[in-house]
């Protein structure tokens, strides 16, 4: 059963991987974030429902994961505020530019809530339902929060970023 | 006709049943500022698609690989499993005064006559199971820095986040008191604090303030007794 779990998750990685991205980041931060998922995944095995989306209850693992390993390394004043941290956004969104273009630096820039739904819906392809599963919160947050992300990365897009954006599309 | 971001976004992901995507669609076809905001939409979506599309298709480490199966696996630097009682180290105490590495073990107050050497050695002792298999009262011997270490266990507490037990590491003058519990890779060290042997009864009682307030964030209860005690070793602690 582990086992089978176990290849379950391997299988997963590459989706995984890409999902840390979007949450952490930096690409080390990222690999670190799957890592941990992966052990707290298997030592929680017996929480996984048979049956249910193995993707999604890795997801909704690693974002609680990510959620409370960011609030422990922040000072306490600045949970609140924390996305707008100038230092560690600006390097965050300065790599994903180099790395990925203009469109993961707008992604980047997100407050953490809209990186999550937006990356659960337009890249892992998760359903409205599915997504607010994985985030705990009404379906109607998760309109809300991709409808803002979805606004902003247009405007960035449009903002004079054309060629960036012709360049990751084709 | 008005019709709001959210409706129009579900249109482009599918999210609407037929009848509802039919009736945006024609809505598109006879206003051009609604067929712009559908658009942008798809648009959205797709350049966000493309722009992480590359990652999906990289090699995956071979230390996340280990990872998924069960293997050894080291703990991660910034995103290691941290259960959630190493959280209330950081919320609770740093308001004591003292130093809080982002590194478990979390808690190291260098105030007494410890030398930061004897302090390091014990905070880079990885326990092994020997932890686990002494009883309270006993020794056990912790090899670090190429020498060895004789810590003695003090108690052992259940937790809301699983069982905690607490020790004490002498060497010459100096000691120091800690705390180590049992997770997914074994015995971890939460807090470590400078107690002083003899003569530093102000440290030592510091100390044993500093890991009383970190328990009762855990939500532990009395200490086990050695009855309980032993069954929780015979069973390995699971």
């Amino acid at each position: 059963m582990a086992s089978d779990l176990g290849q379950s998750i391997v299988d997963l990685l590459p989706r995984l991987r890409v999902f840390a991205r979007g949450l952490a980041r930096a690409p080390a931060d990222a690999d670190d974030l799957v890592q941990a998922t992966c052990v707290k995944a298997l030592a929680a095995a017996k929480s996984f429902t048979p049956g249910t989306r193995v993707d999604s209850w890795l997801f909704r693992i690693m974002r609680n994961h990510f959620i409370d390993t960011y609030r422990k390394n922040r000072p306490v004043s600045a949970i609140d505020e924390a996305e707008d941290v100038v230092g560690e956004d600006g390097r965050a969104v300065l790599q994903a530019r180099l790395e990925l273009g203009e469109v993961a630096a707008a992604v980047a820039r997100l407050p953490e809530e809209q990186r999550s739904v937006l990356m659960l819906i337009c890249v892992e392809g998760l359903s409205y339902r599915e997504a607010s599963e994985v985030l705990g919160v009404p379906i109607g947050t998760v309109m809300s929060r991709l409808s803002r992300a979805r606004l902003a990365v247009s405007a960035a897009v449009e903002s004079g970023l054309g060629p960036a954006i012709a360049e990751v599309r084709k | 006709m008005n019709v709001d971001d959210e409706m129009l976004m579900a249109a482009v992901d599918g999210e609407l049943d037929a009848a509802q995507t039919a009736e945006i669609m024609a809505l598109a076809q006879s206003d051009p500022a609604i067929a712009a905001r559908l658009a942008r939409f798809q648009r959205s979506r797709d350049a966000v698609a493309a722009a992480f599309a590359p990652l999906r298709e990289a090699p995956v480490p071979g230390r996340l690989v280990a990872a998924a199966r069960g293997e050894s696996a080291r703990p991660s630097r910034s995103f290691a499993v941290t259960p959630r009682w190493a959280m209330p180290i950081a919320a609770g105490l740093v308001g004591v005064g003292v130093a809080l590495g982002l590194l478990l073990p979390a808690l190291i107050a260098p105030v007494g006559p410890e030398s930061p050497a004897f302090l390091a050695s014990v905070a880079s002792v990885a326990w092994g199971p020997e932890l686990g298999d002494t009883p309270t009262g006993g020794e056990l011997s912790v090899p670090t820095d190429g020498r060895v270490l004789v810590a003695r266990v003090t108690a052992t507490y259940p937790t809301e986040e699983g069982d905690c037990r607490t020790f004490s590491v002498t060497e010459g003058q100096g000691r120091v008191d800690g705390m180590a519990c049992v997770g997914g890779f074994g015995w971890q060290t939460v807090a470590l604090l400078p107690a002083g042997a003899d003569g530093y009864a102000a440290a030592s009682a510091a100390a044993t303030g500093a890991i009383d307030a970190l328990l009762d964030s855990l939500g532990a209860e009395a200490p086990r007794t050695a009855e309980d005690e032993a069954a929780r070793i015979a069973d390995g602690w699971r």
